[in-house]
């Protein structure tokens, strides 16, 4: 009998990610979870927020939520993926339940469980001052070569 | 008032555990602006001591942090010059 668990995974895509190759790696995911008898109980998506702090130089990302039911073996081809992905820079799963028979869930009831609730809006006046010192990032500057790390003069100022 | 009795009356009140009073607040990697509640402007986790969590609560509230952290929601650090 293949026993899972309900877990929740957080994943940040890049700011400028392509949703179709997002896409993709979606149904692979679905795929490798229907494989091994799980199931997707939610995909909520937070949409593009400012992240505390960069991460591989981004300063925003696209947030994605997942709840779903899988075996742990299934966690580590998940995270496999997510690891190799070019969309995904930040990802982090929380179990939610013990382990249990897979036919033992309450679909219902762990649904509930699985709440994705989207983190509150950002405090605008802060939001706004970061948009504007994000202004000359590579992410959206237009061309496609990267920022150069020997200039200093741009927005560096927390490093 | 004697001088001696302001010094003595200076551990205040008993602090009651937010958590505790208000059972609908739910503790939470996903709710960064509850959370901020309990972490000091340079993103520290404030101690249970100053902020009168419980040890339960101090404890989920401690994990949640670094949840929020982990995933970029909240700050490991603020050097304030940003």
């Amino acid at each position: 009998m293949i026993m899972g668990r309900l877990y929740e995974t957080v994943l940040i895509a890049k700011p400028d990610f392509d949703p179709e190759g997002f896409e993709k790696l979606h149904t692979r995911l679905l795929k490798t979870i229907g494989d091994e008898g799980g199931l997707e109980l939610k995909l909520v998506d937070w949409g593009r927020r400012r992240l505390a702090y960069p991460i591989d130089g981004h300063r925003k990302g696209n947030y994605f939520y997942f709840g779903y039911i899988a075996s742990p073996v299934c966690l580590t081809e998940i995270h496999r993926q997510l690891r190799l992905s070019q969309e995904v820079i930040r990802f982090q799963s929380i179990t939610l339940s013990g382990s249990k028979p897979m036919g033992a869930f309450d679909i219902e009831k762990e649904r509930e469980k699985v709440i994705g609730l989207t983190p509150d809006p950002q405090d605008e006046e802060e939001f706004g001052r970061r948009e504007r010192s994000d202004y000359r990032r590579d992410d959206d500057d237009g061309d496609d070569r990267d920022d150069r790390d020997d200039r200093d003069d741009r927005d560096m100022g927390d490093m | 008032m004697k001088p001696e009795m302001r010094r003595r009356r200076s551990f205040g009140r008993r602090k009651v555990c937010p958590f505790c009073a208000d059972k609908s607040l739910y503790i939470d990697y996903k709710t960064p602006s509850m959370l901020k509640r309990f972490i000091t402007e340079r993103g520290r986790i404030v101690p249970r001591r100053i902020s009168g969590v419980c040890a339960q609560h101090q404890r989920n509230l401690q994990v949640s942090v670094k949840r929020a952290r982990m995933v970029a929601l909240m700050p490991y650090s603020t050097t304030g010059i940003d």
